[in-house]
């Protein structure tokens, strides 16, 4: 409300061009369907007629809220203006003239029938008016619009000095003889009351109504763990080990004398023991290159990849053959020429295919032989032939090593170890609401209170179904099935079913959409109305704190406190003290779970009236002592906090019911229900703020008359004194958590003034925003369509990355830095963005034009575009934009794929679905190589993950944050704590949480 | 000085009755504005005004008839319920619609002499 109309208001002075005024207009109307969705606003694709104001003889609005609709009764004259001078002989339709049927002003012109029957124009004279044939009958639309005065605009939506009242669906029309009409309407929530949850308004599809919340349950699964055990490095290290016996022989000495049995004082295992003082002897033969002259001794190498052997001969001079063991088998070669068969050769295993030979140098310096290959060797003998004369025994000739090594050249690798187990994991069963504000969204905009454009309620889309397609022409006048939201204001509640979570079908059966709506608002204590413009307002009623805080055409300035001063418009005022519905105890049980309950004990504030003696307390004070209890067994509460809410709502309301008082001021739409007010009158001793409950608007427009009878209760001692509710101790829990969590309450006071188990860390609910009321548009009642604008524009930096071209890698993310990894299920998917494949909408990913300069010489490539289109959900296409941006600024290309790959794509490996399946994942590859979409394909620096280019965009792609809750939108999956996918980015977040917007972070 | 005419629009072609003799008396049309007053509860408070559509306007006059002609016509106008056109001396025109006629016999020689009093709303 302008100030201008404010001040004409207190100046009381209507008359002149400040006169108390109404137009009113009327309109055809007939629900749009959208889908499964009902439309009155849209509904109205018929012009507005505005009545003549001449006609228009008195306008009176109830609006309370304890009523499910306001109503309207307007009455009018049922005749036009005369053509004073007009021949009374003429009538151009035939039939009596009007001089015979002495009708001069024609009564009865907006008769809804008139002139349409043979009748009427033979016996009356009839013309048909087919601007107002069948207009004044129930459920066309009239909107009132009051003020003082006019500034004489065509329409009176434009009209300055007037405000709209109220947005009227006709219930019934009285035509009388004396030529009045009375129209009765009520306001749009009509639509609530007089339709019913059957069948169509239920899609088919969708009854028996079953509501659920999200809730957790718990299954047993197996799970296979991967325990990852990182091993050194070894660069030619010796790997050798002396073999063990019960391998066997152990050198071509055991078969005569045992395993590492002393010969002469020397064993096996003086070759493998790093000392070079000592060393393994053979076994003696009797000449040194007899067919039986071959010793050996080997080692164990492990399967490690060996490529040399080192040894360190004693005398040197023999001829060597190397024989490896890989995989369990001798490699392939020629077989050392052992004579095994002959004389006096004992089978000692010399016999092997060997894959080198060779001749030791007559030296006892280390030698190395290279092995023609690296083996992943199990074993490596050495068999030495060429013997030498040891001087020992009567066969002297023998072989003899300080040291035997075999070398390895082994790069660090991790060992992966699987292990299978199983455990209870809890999942998510998705439900359809999320809160008890959607299950009021879903029953509007099935009743008729859908708005076809702008943001999308993500309730909605939930929703729908496949069977809820659009007719080829809402299509084609630009409709989609994704784009809509519900007319109004609504707030969240914060509270959802749990434990059940489930609301059975048998609670919604056989009432009317209202009934259904007045069931969630007794859970939430809440209040529902339909504001001037026919939208629904849904929220707390406003009596936490002083002000008025709701938008709209009466609205005055956030706070405001309407002011009634006894000096300057108050006509009449009249207080009541009325114990009638007081009570000394409340008791709600619920009738789903007797177990819940709660006891209540209304009291009062200070300054408030009360008896002179304060014993008994409470409302039992003001009954005299009289215990007066009330038991509220019927609603079906499922949870205690819910009974606790409603037991303290109730105890409130029923306390202020013991003062109430009734104003008459002039009219003025600034005094709304749930509005509060002051007044101030000497002989009521008033100054208190008041709580509108319902107002009663009467405009005489004959007289000039306009009157306003306001019905409030009592609040609290003024604004900045005792307030009923101005102590927290008796106020559940949660009740004090939400009412914290919106703003009604600011601050915790003092401590000892909070409910005892309030936790201070409480969780606060996620709020999304209240929908939108499109205040500007109003004024026009027929907005334009909004054009939706993206916060994505295609201007990028021209930062030139090749400087950091070989300042050296940056390092690679490591695990949880830079986000947090959001791996989320399938049922999280499903709960917070719907059916796989549902709501997707191909748009262009990737932008560039013209491409980025710096690479395109060296990255250009025949299939690359830079303008890629793909699938993602519509919710998320600012935040896909911004993925493309944070690209762009670093001058890549991007190509992509995957985004979406339809509702089969699953987990490569797996049966389940990836987030793919969705569209909420995108595969992107910079460098974009052709059309390959692997990780393989990382082949350039530019195109690493750990490139300073990439991982800047990276940072920026998971820096992007929803607007209000500040939430992350994108993981990525090079975070991944497993299996890395640095191609992968990922929406991490709920599709209620992207529509708060998305921005930058 | 010039007659008082009633016009009758309703046939198509005006039709103009003149006055054989100026009305004696007559009460140009005022205005009556719609005003209803309340008083605010305080007793020092203001008091508040709200003006509707104005009363009807009315007007009268009163002449006398002395000839039959003149009687026989002005009787046959009076019976108009529909709007007329009222023209005075001084050229003053009004659209009027006659509500009371009273006629008065005066008791002389001349059994047409009359007197009359109009009352018309003035629209």
């Amino acid at each position: 409300m302008s100030e201008t109309l404010w001040d004409i208001w207190e100046s009381g002075q209507y008359v002149g061009d400040d006169f108390s005024n109404a137009r009113v207009t009327i309109q055809k109307a007939v629900l749009k369907k959208f889908g499964p969705w009902r439309s009155l606003v849209f509904a109205q694709d018929e012009p507005q007629y505005e009545l003549p104001r001449l006609n228009l003889r008195s306008i009176r609005i109830d609006n309370r809220h304890q009523s499910d609709a306001a109503t309207m009764t307007l009455t009018m004259v049922n005749q036009i203006e005369p053509d004073l001078l007009a021949n009374l002989d003429e009538n151009p339709v035939g039939g009596p003239t009007p001089r015979q049927q002495m009708d001069l002003a024609q009564p009865g012109y907006y008769t809804y029938r008139r002139g349409i029957t043979p009748e009427s124009v033979d016996r009356f004279g009839h013309d048909v008016d087919p601007l107002w044939v069948d207009m004044f009958i129930p459920n066309r639309v009239i909107r009132t619009f009051q003020g003082y005065g006019t500034d004489g605009a065509p329409n009176p939506w434009d009209d300055t000095k007037l405000i709209l009242t109220g947005t009227w669906l006709i219930d019934k029309v009285d035509y009388k003889t004396d030529g009045s009409i009375t129209i009765q309407c009520r306001d749009a929530l009509k639509l609530a009351i007089e339709q019913r949850l059957y069948p169509p308004i239920i899609p088919v599809d969708q009854y028996p109504l079953e509501i659920c919340a999200d809730y957790t349950d718990t299954t047993t699964e197996t799970f296979t763990s991967t325990t990852e055990i990182h091993h050194e490095g070894i660069q030619g290290g010796n790997v050798a080990k002396i073999l063990l016996c019960s391998d066997g022989y152990i050198s071509g000495n055991t078969p005569w004398y045992g395993c590492n049995a002393s010969v002469y004082g020397h064993r096996e295992s003086h070759a493998f023991d790093g000392n070079t003082s000592t060393y393994w002897l053979s076994m003696g033969n009797n000449g040194p290159n007899e067919l039986w002259s071959f010793e050996w001794i080997g080692g164990r190498t492990f399967g490690e990849p060996v490529n040399k052997v080192r040894i360190k001969p004693k005398w040197g001079g023999y001829k060597y053959f190397i024989a490896v063991m890989e995989n369990g088998k001798w490699v392939d070669g020629p077989i050392v020429p052992y004579g095994y068969w002959t004389g006096p050769a004992y089978p000692n295993g010399s016999n092997k295919p060997y894959v080198k030979t060779g001749w030791v140098p007559k030296s006892e310096a280390w030698f190395e032989i290279e092995l023609p290959r690296v083996y992943n060797a199990d074993q490596v003998r050495i068999i030495f032939t060429n013997l030498q004369n040891s001087g020992l025994g009567s066969n002297p000739y023998r072989a003899a090593l300080y040291e035997f090594e075999v070398l390895a050249d082994i790069p660090p690798r991790t060992e992966i170890i699987k292990t299978e187990g199983t455990r209870e994991i809890e999942f998510i069963v998705p439900g359809n609401i999320a809160d008890y504000t959607d299950i009021v969204k879903v029953l509007a905009a099935w009743s008729g209170f859908y708005w076809p454009w702008g943001q999308t309620d993500q309730i909605l889309e939930n929703w729908l179904t496949s069977e809820d397609l659009l007719t080829l022409e809402q299509v084609a006048a630009g409709f989609t099935n994704q784009v809509g939201r519900v007319w109004g204001d609504f707030a969240y509640s914060g509270a959802f079913p749990v434990d059940p979570p489930c609301i059975p079908a048998s609670f919604w059966d056989n009432k009317s959409v209202m009934d259904g709506i007045n069931q969630i608002k007794e859970i939430l204590g809440f209040i529902c109305y339909a504001d001037a413009t026919g939208g629904i307002v849904w929220r707390m009623p406003n009596i936490w704190r002083t002000g008025n805080f709701i938008s709209g055409f009466g609205f005055i300035g956030q706070d405001s406190i309407r002011e009634i001063d006894e000096t300057k418009v108050l006509i009449d005022y009249g207080v009541q003290i009325d114990d009638a519905n007081l009570r000394s105890e409340i008791h709600v049980v619920s009738a789903e779970d007797p177990t819940l309950y709660t006891s209540i004990r209304p009291g009062w504030a200070e300054g408030e009236v009360v008896p002179s003696a304060v014993d008994p307390q409470g409302d039992l004070a003001l009954l005299g002592g009289q215990d007066r209890i009330m038991l509220v067994p019927n609603y079906p509460f499922i949870s205690q906090a819910e009974v606790d809410k409603f037991a303290y709502l109730v105890s409130l309301w029923i306390h202020w019911s013991y003062r109430k008082s009734s104003i008459r001021i002039p009219g003025n739409p600034a005094f709304e229900p749930d509005d509060q007010v002051r007044v101030y009158e000497r002989i009521t001793e008033e100054s208190y703020i008041h709580y509108i409950q319902g107002v009663s608007s009467t405009m005489d427009l004959d007289k000039g008359t306009w009157y306003l009878d306001v019905d409030t209760h009592w609040l609290g001692n003024g604004p900045d004194q005792t307030w009923v509710v101005n102590t927290y101790q008796d106020m559940p829990a949660a009740l004090y958590a939400y009412l914290r969590a919106i703003g009604e309450i600011t601050e915790d006071g003092d401590p000892n003034d909070l409910p005892p188990d309030f936790d201070p860390n409480f969780d606060i609910p996620d709020f999304p925003d209240d929908v939108p009321r499109l205040d500007q548009d109003l004024g026009s009642i027929f907005p334009d369509p909004p054009t939706v604008q993206y916060p994505y524009d295609d201007s990028w930096s021209d930062k030139d990355i090749a400087d950091n071209i070989g300042s050296g890698y940056v390092t690679p993310p490591t695990n949880g830095s830079g986000g947090t990894v959001n791996w989320r299920s399938e049922a999280w998917r499903y709960a917070y963005w719907g059916a796989r494949g549902s709501d997707l909408v191909t748009t262009t990913f990737m932008y560039a034009d013209p491409p980025p300069t710096s690479f395109a010489a060296q990255y250009s490539h025949p299939n690359q575009t830079n303008s890629v289109r793909t699938t993602v959900p519509r919710a998320s296409l600012s935040a896909w934009r911004l993925v493309a941006k944070a690209f762009v600024a670093q001058q890549y290309n991007v190509l992509s794929c995957a985004a979406y790959a339809g509702k089969d794509r699953k987990i490569a490996g797996t049966n389940t679905y990836s987030a793919h399946a969705w569209g909420l994942a995108m595969d992107v590859n910079p460098f974009s190589l052709g059309n390959s979409c692997c990780t393989e394909s990382w082949s350039s620096w530019y195109a690493r993950p750990d490139s300073p280019a990439f991982y800047a965009a990276i940072q920026d792609i998971t820096n992007i944050r929803t607007n209000s809750s500040n939430t992350r939108v994108f993981g990525w999956g090079g975070f991944w704590k497993t299996k890395k996918d640095y191609m992968h980015i990922e929406i991490v977040c709920t599709r209620t949480q992207i529509q708060e917007g998305v921005h930058q972070g | 000085m010039a007659q008082w005419t009633l016009t009758d629009y309703s046939t198509g072609t005006p039709e103009i009755f003149t006055f054989e003799w100026n009305p004696n008396k007559f009460d140009p049309p005022g205005r009556s504005a719609n005003i209803v007053a309340e008083a605010t509860s305080a007793p020092n408070g203001q008091t508040l005004l709200f003006q509707g559509r104005d009363k009807l306007r009315k007007s009268t006059f009163e002449g006398a008839v002395g000839s039959e002609s003149f009687y026989t016509d002005l009787d046959t106008w009076k019976d108009k319920w529909y709007p007329l056109e009222l023209s005075d001396d001084q050229g003053n025109t009004w659209t009027i619609l006659i509500e009371e006629w009273k006629w008065t016999r005066v008791k002389r020689r001349n059994p047409w002499r009359f007197d009359y009093t109009a009352q018309v709303i003035v629209l």
